[in-house]
């Protein structure tokens, strides 16, 4: 059976992939899909499914999968899911909850069935199919894409059933926007595409960090609103590149940013997760770190791109976004990091800070852990944690807002999860943390990502440890694997775990030497988050929102010095970026808590990890140069912590050597490549 | 003239499960899932709820026989269980499921013991009921399975 009698007879031969750990349910599953015509696959494990999905992500239209399963959370899944491969996921639960579902949607899911499940219920979920297809490209491409490539079947067909191709093409030619001469050609592509599914596609654009970063430059230049695809392609001035391609990851970069203004913590998990996609899901297919069973990490992380991560991560819009919205997170505790984080922040400013972010998400795999712990948190923990804590509680989303940057350490996302979290905590500083104080327009920025995440890292200790980048530390061990988008969120909820476990650190702000402290913390939140999946996910969404808009309102102010700090960051940073991201963003604390956070999320980013490291060097004296920039934001920041700041580069460099080895033993650590994937990441993981 | 008679016989024990209340529309809906690709769906799908569900009583006994009991887990086993036994239309299996979950909630040890023993009676019931039946139904002829209650 060809794509083409596919999607002649769509829906029937839609191919669905359904998870559910019960074989008796899923078997009589299995036996209602096929009885609605569909092409089924099943599995019994969702890291298999993730597996399979990463694998070839085009050979499925539609997931269906069991809310409650050992090996990982079915929302956690489902986060993963929508960020890193954008495919419709529908929840299946026996328990009818409104909570439950509210949870579903919010993590992004197109549907919520009970069980057991009728089959008339089956029979129309196609429909997600088509909605996601049509709603994906924007309106011109959609027309035009509809127009052209209807094989006679309509658009849905067009849109449906080459589910894969379609969205793959999607990706590159969606939005077509430059039609001009290149309509017939797209179109005839996309068929072709869409007929051939696998064969034909071309190849995917895989947005690396770099390359996002000049793509936000140059949308940033030419202005969001008046960005053109042709232009920003020339400006990026990047051979491999095509117009469609740009059109595409230019209408998710919207969707991106419209996300984060919105504040709709939903979406941007989910769009994000597209985005983010877009470029880490190409690079690290198989960041397998989100599988952390199933801890939903809160919507607002975006999928860890071990599992899931990578999507969220991708996502610049995410990182910058998402995770600066609830990111108040970013631990209080460094200084340093705090000014590496606002300057992160403020780079990741929806236009100005996408570019930054991409750097520093590269280098932080440690947020893409926190993404994971956030999302994983968010939801259990939401707001649990910082009750107590307030100052650091990243639950509370005001909390966020006044801490700001909590995430400060979040060093997963090395740069731009520390900067986002500093960015983040700084404005906290009324919670204590003297670093976040005067950053309280920071907040925005990453604390959405991250702050969810450490919120369940450690609730207890959030409190106290807000200030501690401890708090980042932590998650990076957690999984973040996400992209930078997540390591945000992460780093923002491991912030509040690492906050708390700070205490040990030393509480404060001033911790910024707790760096060393760090890894210990860290491997605490590893633990913490681990265990807090979903907390994440809730804790995020709550603190996006009000971050959102403080970051919208610090962006610009951010942007410059970020600019700055990233390219400084940049240029001294490796190839990865993560040298420069990580020297910039946490000041190591990051690096460090990257490190921690890797073992879950990097695997992907396991060439970063080294990279990242390498840097701790560099990274003092990057740090420092770093400061500069930032001088308005940090320095009084960074003057109480100025002390630590310069211990912490030293215990980062230990705790980098230690966290190497570490690494070493970890499965692949994300980093490298990973961190690169996108500043998406990081804000996609909110 | 056997066969026609077996298949009655075959058409008579399906009702009773109906009727008796062991089986509801539930069942209804795997036998409509049955057809020629699928020849033998029921029987698979009643097969492998066997196999798992037995799995799953022992984890909830073992649960059971530790004290304190921790009713939030018990309550967890007990709802993929009923999940399970609802996909196949399992109904009295099910009630009794609902049953012990209601004890769980009310922190009721005696009952959820007891309940469970009669859980553990209605399973190995309709497991015997279930296993005559697919039996007889292969020997009558395919037909038979896919009949509705009259």
């Amino acid at each position: 059976m060809t794509v083409e009698d596919q999607s002649d007879r769509f829906p029937e031969g839609m191919r669905v992939l359904a998870v559910d750990d019960d074989p008796t349910c899923l078997k009589f599953l299995e036996g209602l899909l096929r009885k609605c015509k569909y092409h089924v696959t099943t599995t019994n494990q969702a890291i298999k499914a993730l597996e399979m999905l990463r694998e070839n992500r085009d050979k499925y239209d539609l997931v269906i999968s069991d809310v409650n399963m050992p090996d990982m959370d079915g929302f956690k899944l489902l986060e993963l899911l929508g960020l890193e491969m954008d495919l419709p996921v529908i929840m299946l639960s026996g328990y009818s909850d409104t909570e439950l579902v509210m949870k579903g949607i919010s993590h992004g899911a197109c549907d919520y069935l009970l069980k057991p499940v009728r089959i008339e219920e089956l029979k129309n979920i196609w429909q997600h199919v088509i909605r996601k297809k049509k709603l994906e490209p924007k309106d011109q491409n959609k027309s035009s894409n509809q127009g052209k490539a209807c094989n006679g079947t309509g658009e849905c067909v067009r849109g449906a059933s080459p589910t894969g191709s379609a969205d793959q093409n999607g990706k590159l030619n969606k939005k077509r926007k430059d039609q001009n001469g290149d309509e017939e050609e797209e179109s005839e592509d996309d068929e072709h595409e869409n007929e051939e599914s696998s064969s034909q596609k071309k190849p995917r654009v895989v947005w690396s960090v770099e390359l996002h970063r000049k793509f936000v430059a140059a949308v940033k230049q030419l202005g969001v609103e008046r960005a053109v695809p042709k232009k920003i392609l020339d400006l990026m001035g990047v051979e491999a590149l095509s117009r469609e391609n740009v059109a595409s990851h230019l209408q998710k970069y919207r969707q991106y940013l419209k996300r984060l203004s919105s504040g709709i913590v939903a979406s941007l998990g989910g769009k994000e997760s597209s985005y983010v996609r877009m470029g880490v899901l190409d690079g690290f297919g198989d960041l397998h770190s989100l599988t952390r069973s199933g801890r939903l990490s809160s919507t607002a992380l975006p999928s860890y791109t071990s599992g899931g991560m990578l999507h969220r991560l991708n996502s610049p819009a995410g990182l910058s976004r998402g995770g600066i919205t609830s990111s108040g997170l970013v631990p209080p505790g460094h200084s340093q990091n705090f000014s590496n984080y606002i300057n992160t922040f403020s780079k990741f400013q929806p236009t100005v800070p996408a570019d930054q972010s991409p750097n520093l998400f590269q280098a932080t795999p440690a947020s893409l852990e926190l993404n994971q712990l956030q999302r994983s948190k968010c939801t259990t923990h939401t707001g649990k944690p910082y009750a107590d804590n307030d100052p650091t509680s990243y639950a509370a989303s005001s909390r966020f807002q006044d801490s700001g940057v909590s995430c400060s350490t979040l060093p997963s996302d090395s740069d731009f999860s520390s900067n986002a979290l500093m960015l983040q905590g700084i404005p906290q500083q009324k919670h204590g943390m003297g670093v976040f104080g005067n950053q309280p327009s920071l907040k925005v920025s990453y604390d959405s990502g991250i702050s969810g995440s450490s919120n369940f890292l450690d609730y207890n200790r959030c409190s106290e440890s807000f200030q501690g980048g401890a708090q980042l530390s932590t998650f990076p061990s957690n999984s973040l694997p996400m992209s930078e988008p997540f390591i945000h969120s992460q780093l923002l909820a491991s912030n509040l775990g690492v906050s708390s476990s700070r205490p040990q650190m030393g509480n404060t702000l001033n911790d910024f030497s707790s760096v060393s402290a760090l890894s210990a913390p860290v491997d605490e939140l590893r633990g913490s988050i681990q265990n807090q999946e979903g907390l994440i996910g809730d804790v995020v969404p709550t603190i996006n929102y009000t971050p959102t808009q403080r970051w919208e309102e610090h962006k610009r102010d951010y942007d410059h010095d970020w600019s700055q700090t990233f390219r400084t960051i940049n240029s001294l940073g490796s190839t990865l970026g993560v040298d420069g991201l990580v020297s910039q963003s946490l000041d190591q604390n990051d690096a460090v808590c990257n490190y921690e956070r890797n073992s879950s999320l990097f695997d992907q980013l396991n060439g970063a990890t080294a990279t990242v490291m390498q840097p701790s060097e560099a990274d003092n004296s990057f740090v420092e140069t770093k400061m500069k920039p930032n001088e308005d934001y940090f320095l009084e920041q960074t003057k109480s912590p100025n002390g630590f700041v310069q211990n912490s580069y030293e215990s980062l460099n230990d705790i980098m050597s230690t966290i190497m080895k570490r690494e070493q033993n970890d499965e692949n650590m994300l980093l490298d490549a990973e961190f690169g994937f996108d500043a998406y990441t990081l804000g996609s993981c909110i | 003239m056997e066969r026609t008679h077996m298949r009655r016989q075959v058409g008579l024990m399906r009702q009773s499960l109906f009727t008796q209340g062991f089986l509801d529309e539930q069942f209804i809906q795997l036998e409509e899932l049955q057809d020629d690709a699928n020849p033998n769906f029921v029987e698979e799908i009643a097969t492998l709820y066997y196999c798992d569900s037995s799995k799953s009583l022992q984890t909830i006994e073992q649960a059971l026989e530790k004290t304190p009991h921790d009713f939030n887990k018990l309550d967890n086993h007990m709802h993929q269980f009923k999940g399970s036994s609802s996909s196949i239309g399992a109904k009295k299996v099910k009630d009794e499921c609902q049953q012990f979950r209601e004890y769980c909630k009310a922190g009721n040890r005696e009952g959820c013991m007891r309940t469970f023993q009669l859980l553990k009676k209605e399973h190995a019931t309709l497991k015997k009921k279930l296993e005559a039946y697919f039996q007889m139904a292969r020997q009558a002829g395919p037909l038979e399975t896919a009949s509705r209650p009259k």
